[in-house]
């Protein structure tokens, strides 16, 4: 990853804040706090986790392996919490306070939710049995109230985030037009095919893998700049507009294509009947794909 | 158009200045009972210019990078942490506090202003409220304080980032339903490319609803937002199947349509005008509509198209004129 990437993806920010969860996990051991200094470790696991796994919603294990990593730095914050003798310094309980930041940035906002919820009751009671005075007053309020504001941000980015999604006519990850545009297009194009008295091509691309950016790429390069190309569900599916003259064009097309990407399947449709063809392509897009 | 970037979210941001102001105003009660009079001057002070920030964000969104409320309110929470007077024998309560400054400092202003304002609060604390304390305790409270800070300026700024990137990807105007400007660019192009390889023609009809900027300013953003509403609904009306339709800025429209001539654009505005101004109306007098026609020239590039419907504009004119001067 070159540097300039890795500082517009923040993973610079991630790596500082492992070293430092690193260097305070070896403070700890120096100073013989085992306890703490275990903390300090399964928050560097949580990090390190988040770094080489990313955060990519259609890897299911990973998302599975990823609750259960936070689920083990929950458990040692709390077995912490409960076991830990009185100290000279509660430098260690400021940990805490990043607790709903971490739970809001690994894990989907809902489940995050939960942890958090589930996090604050319980180490709330157990503060409240470990803490005294006023220091237990002002940690207590500064946890809530750290907990509520980041509940709070990550609620108004979510809402902001799924508001954007609604709006969305293309695809995130290809940054072709999506689905929900591709419907929309087709009936267009096929009226403006009945009005100018001529004819809408469709081509289906399937792949074995899911598409690449660089395969995008290369097979817009086939096409001209009013020939729309669609990412559909599926990742290792494709759907092309081609507006023509005559049916004839359409062999064309196919001839060249079937020359340049003989890894690809390829299906090409003139449109008859509105119905069947959307009704055809809504097939295509959900039926099960090829891919791993 | 700030119709459909509203990124800054103006009630949170008031409402935590407003719970900030509420907190001071209670930290500078307390000292007031407890008769500790040397510190109650800045938790004073600064009550009333948290409620002021809370009022000005309440009623105004932010329109610059660096959020003037939140640049204010941390320097404000850097001076307290930094000379508030202690109110007790140890400074615990400055190390909780402190901690949670750099959490507040990306929360108000995601950006790396608040990476510099947690790092001169650092040293600021250091020097002046740790200098006592041992080297070891010193180390402790930086990298916890470092930890606390990279944490919540990943999060913070990643959460930034991703709304960033989902707005570049919106192609539709929230209020109208038509595509922004962003696709008009890449539409520009597909039709164009496509109205030369099938020698057909391809014109515009830019739609200026001049009472906007007015409507916006006298009768709020709500009722903006219903008037080019009603506006664009009209003009839908109008579209023949295969034109399209586009929010071009915040009061002007325009309608992308394929096949057909100067003459046809024409008479497609005649017809729309004549719809808009029986069933558009407006709070603020008779309706003010500038439809102006264009059509693809021979040869002309997209640069040039977009170009010539950028100067096409008449509301833009006296900004286009200064610009020249």
């Amino acid at each position: 990853m070159g540097l300039l990437v890795s500082i517009r993806s923040l993973v610079w920010c991630q790596f500082l804040a492992c070293s430092f969860f690193i260097l305070l996990f070896g403070w700890h051991i120096y100073q013989g706090d085992d306890l703490t200094a275990l903390m300090y470790l399964s928050g560097s696991v949580v990090i390190i986790f988040t770094l080489l796994s990313g955060q990519d919603p259609s890897k299911k294990n990973l998302q599975l392996l990823n609750r259960l990593v936070f689920a083990g730095y929950t458990l040692v914050s709390l077995i912490l919490l409960l076991l830990a003798p009185q100290k000279n310094s509660f430098l260690h309980l400021s940990l805490y306070l990043a607790y709903p930041l971490l739970a809001f940035y690994l894990l989907p906002f809902r489940v995050a939710l939960l942890f958090v919820i589930g996090f604050s009751i319980l180490a709330n009671l157990l503060l409240m049995l470990q803490l005294e005075g006023a220091f237990r007053a002002i940690y207590i309020l500064a946890f809530w109230l750290v907990t509520l504001l980041t509940s709070l941000n990550r609620f108004t980015h979510f809402t902001r985030q799924e508001a954007l999604q609604k709006q969305l006519n293309r695809d995130p990850k290809t940054q072709l037009l999506n689905q929900d545009q591709l419907f929309t297009d087709l009936q267009k194009e096929q009226e403006r095919a009945e009005r100018e008295a001529t004819c809408l091509g469709v081509i289906c691309f399937t792949s074995i893998e899911n598409f690449s950016l660089v395969e995008i790429k290369e097979l817009k390069g086939y096409f001209a700049p009013y020939e729309g190309i669609y990412s559909v569900q599926s990742a290792n599916k494709l759907v092309a507009l081609v507006p023509l003259a005559t049916p004839q064009d359409l062999q064309a097309h196919k001839k060249k294509l079937t020359q340049h990407l003989p890894h690809l399947t390829l299906s090409f449709q003139i449109t008859s009947t509105e119905q069947s063809l959307a009704s055809d392509l809504k097939a295509f897009t959900t039926e099960p794909g090829l891919a791993k | 158009m700030s119709s459909e970037v509203n990124p800054t979210y103006p009630r949170a941001s008031a409402s935590l200045y407003l719970v900030l102001s509420l907190g001071l105003g209670a930290l500078a009660f307390k000292v007031y009972l407890s008769g500790y009079y040397q510190a109650i001057l800045l938790p004073t002070l600064l009550t009333p210019i948290f409620i002021a920030l809370g009022s000005w964000r309440w009623h105004t969104a932010n329109r610059y990078t660096h959020d003037p409320a939140a640049v204010t309110a941390l320097l404000a929470l850097g001076l307290l942490l930094l000379f508030q007077p202690e109110t007790s024998t140890n400074i615990t309560q400055w190390h909780w506090i402190a901690f949670c400054y750099p959490l507040l400092a990306f929360y108000l202003l995601p950006t790396a202003l608040s990476l510099a304002f947690c790092l001169l609060l650092l040293a600021g604390l250091l020097h002046l409220r740790l200098h006592s304390h041992s080297i070891e305790d010193q180390l402790t409270f930086s990298g916890q304080f470092l930890l606390l800070m990279f944490i919540a300026c990943f999060y913070a700024i990643s959460n930034l980032l991703k709304i960033k990137q989902l707005e570049h990807l919106v192609g539709l105007d929230k209020v109208t339903g038509f595509f922004n400007r962003r696709h008009l660019t890449q539409r520009l192009n597909a039709e164009v490319s496509r109205a030369r390889a099938t020698k057909k023609p391809l014109a515009l009809l830019l739609v200026e609803l001049n009472q906007y900027p007015e409507i916006q300013k006298e009768l709020g953003q709500l009722l903006a937002d219903n008037f080019i509403r009603e506006a664009s609904k009209l003009c839908k009306l109008n579209c023949r199947t295969g034109d399209e339709a586009y929010r071009y800025d915040e009061q002007t429209l325009l309608l992308l349509i394929p096949n057909t001539t100067i003459n046809g654009a024409l008479v497609l505005r005649s017809r729309l005008y004549q719809h808009l101004l029986q069933e558009l109306t407006s709070d603020l007098g008779p309706l003010d509509v500038i439809i102006t026609p264009l059509e693809l020239q021979i040869g002309e590039q997209v640069a040039d198209l977009e170009m010539r419907i950028a100067n096409s504009c008449y509301h833009s004119l006296s900004d286009r004129v200064e610009d020249k001067l």
